[in-house]
């Protein structure tokens, strides 16, 4: 298979992936009490990684597909996420250059909030009862782990 | 930052504000409606799969509750097979007294009575729950509902009686067809009831009611025995016979009626 070829096919695979991910986050976890945001993870995920370019694409994509269903405005979610993307891309030239723990748990825990801030800020119309549910919590908790399990399984068989 | 990444991170930024501001026009919107069509298919799948889960998981979560819940639904429902029970015996005894209503409209003063034992070798007896203290004498006509004769008093205790059915080999009934009113004289014969005596030239119909004709002086007129089954005529013999079909067996009733003024 030569390059060209290669390119077309993972173009492919990566529209394939984002339709299921964007589906499984709509009509699954949506609708579950795992309140996660499987798109902020994969754009956390690619920053600390170093594919900033490829997490600009998917925070742009990822938000205007799980737009579809929201009930604000087209095009919020890419915009939240393209914010939180170039934030994390910059903090990562200066904070986050090494994998730790710690960085990466940091990594998760000021994604989300800085998502939720965002969201809040342009959606949440200023109701701080935003805040005040489980969804964030879990959210929280489960973000840095996840990314944690990814890094661990990038890093084993990098 | 590289300047490749800012340009990529500000062309989409853009795009993604032009979405914002022109959301409700008509090229965003086609938009909208083409991504929704892409999604939906992933959206039914993952939707089918979550609601699968989700009822696992609220069937695993809730299983005390279930538990709970169905020795409660069982309970109730023994109680309200219960009450069907009782009910259905009600509409049982309904039914049976509207009978004895009925005859009585007809004069024809009856008694019900219930069947407390059986003779389970055979049909030819059962016992009642009246005797003598409640009026019942031997020879009292048996019957049950829709007229039907089953049999006459045999026995009679305080407060008890024993009722020899039709099947019994020393019952004779004087009876009559109903459509070719052709007389003969029924009798018992253990275990079935035939239609004896019938003149050789006189053949009944397969099918024809027999009913009694009161001519004998102990059963009464117009009550019903069976239906002819089958005609055996035979040169050797010197009167015709048929076998009855009895409307119902004697073992079917719960309840029969008595004629109290038939001694």
């Amino acid at each position: 298979m030569n390059s060209r070829n290669k390119k077309i096919f993972s173009v492919i695979g990566a529209i394939i992936f984002l339709i299921i991910l964007a589906g499984i986050q709509i009509s699954f976890i949506n609708s579950s009490f795992i309140k996660i945001n499987l798109f902020l993870i994969l754009v956390l995920y690619l920053i600390l990684i170093k594919h900033n370019t490829s997490a600009i694409i998917f925070a742009w994509s990822g938000g205007i597909l799980i737009n579809i269903n929201s009930f604000s405005n087209f095009g919020i979610n890419s915009l939240v996420l393209l914010i939180v993307t170039a934030v994390f891309i910059i903090l990562s030239k200066t904070t986050f250059l090494n994998l730790t723990t710690k960085r990466i748990v940091l990594v998760g825990i000021s994604g989300v909030l800085l998502y939720h801030l965002l969201t809040w800020a342009l959606v949440g119309g200023g109701d701080l009862s935003y805040f005040f549910n489980n969804g964030i919590l879990t959210e929280l908790i489960l973000t840095p782990i996840i990314l944690k399990i990814f890094l661990s399984f990038k890093i084993r068989y990098a | 930052m590289k300047k490749s990444e800012f340009t990529l991170w500000l062309f989409f930024l853009l795009l993604t504000l032009l979405f914002i501001f022109f959301n409700q026009n008509r090229a965003i919107s086609s938009l909208k409606y083409f991504l929704g069509g892409v999604l939906s298919p992933v959206e039914i799948i993952s939707n089918r799969a979550s609601n699968w889960l989700f009822f696992w998981q609220n069937a695993i979560s809730n299983i005390r509750i279930l538990k709970e819940s169905n020795t409660r639904l069982l309970l109730e429902n023994l109680e309200l097979y219960n009450k069907i029970s009782r009910l259905s015996l009600l509409e049982k005894e309904n039914t049976l007294l509207r009978e004895q209503a009925d005859l009585m409209q007809k004069n024809i003063p009856t008694r019900l009575v219930n069947v407390i034992g059986r003779d389970f070798q055979n049909n030819r007896s059962f016992l009642i729950d009246s005797g003598a203290n409640d009026g019942v004498a031997t020879n009292m006509i048996v019957i049950s509902k829709g007229k039907t004769i089953i049999g006459r008093i045999a026995d009679v205790s305080y407060n008890t009686a024993k009722v020899q059915t039709i099947l019994d080999t020393q019952i004779r009934i004087a009876a009559i067809t109903t459509t070719s009113n052709i007389s003969g004289l029924v009798r018992g014969l253990g275990s079935s009831v035939i239609f004896d005596l019938i003149a050789k030239n006189k053949k009944p119909e397969t099918g024809e009611l027999i009913i009694s004709s009161g001519i004998d002086g102990i059963w009464p007129k117009g009550f019903i025995i069976g239906k002819v089954k089958e005609v055996t005529s035979s040169d050797s013999e010197v009167f015709n016979t048929a076998g009855i079909e009895l409307l119902a067996e004697p073992q079917d009733f719960d309840s029969v009626f008595i004629i109290m003024n038939q001694q």
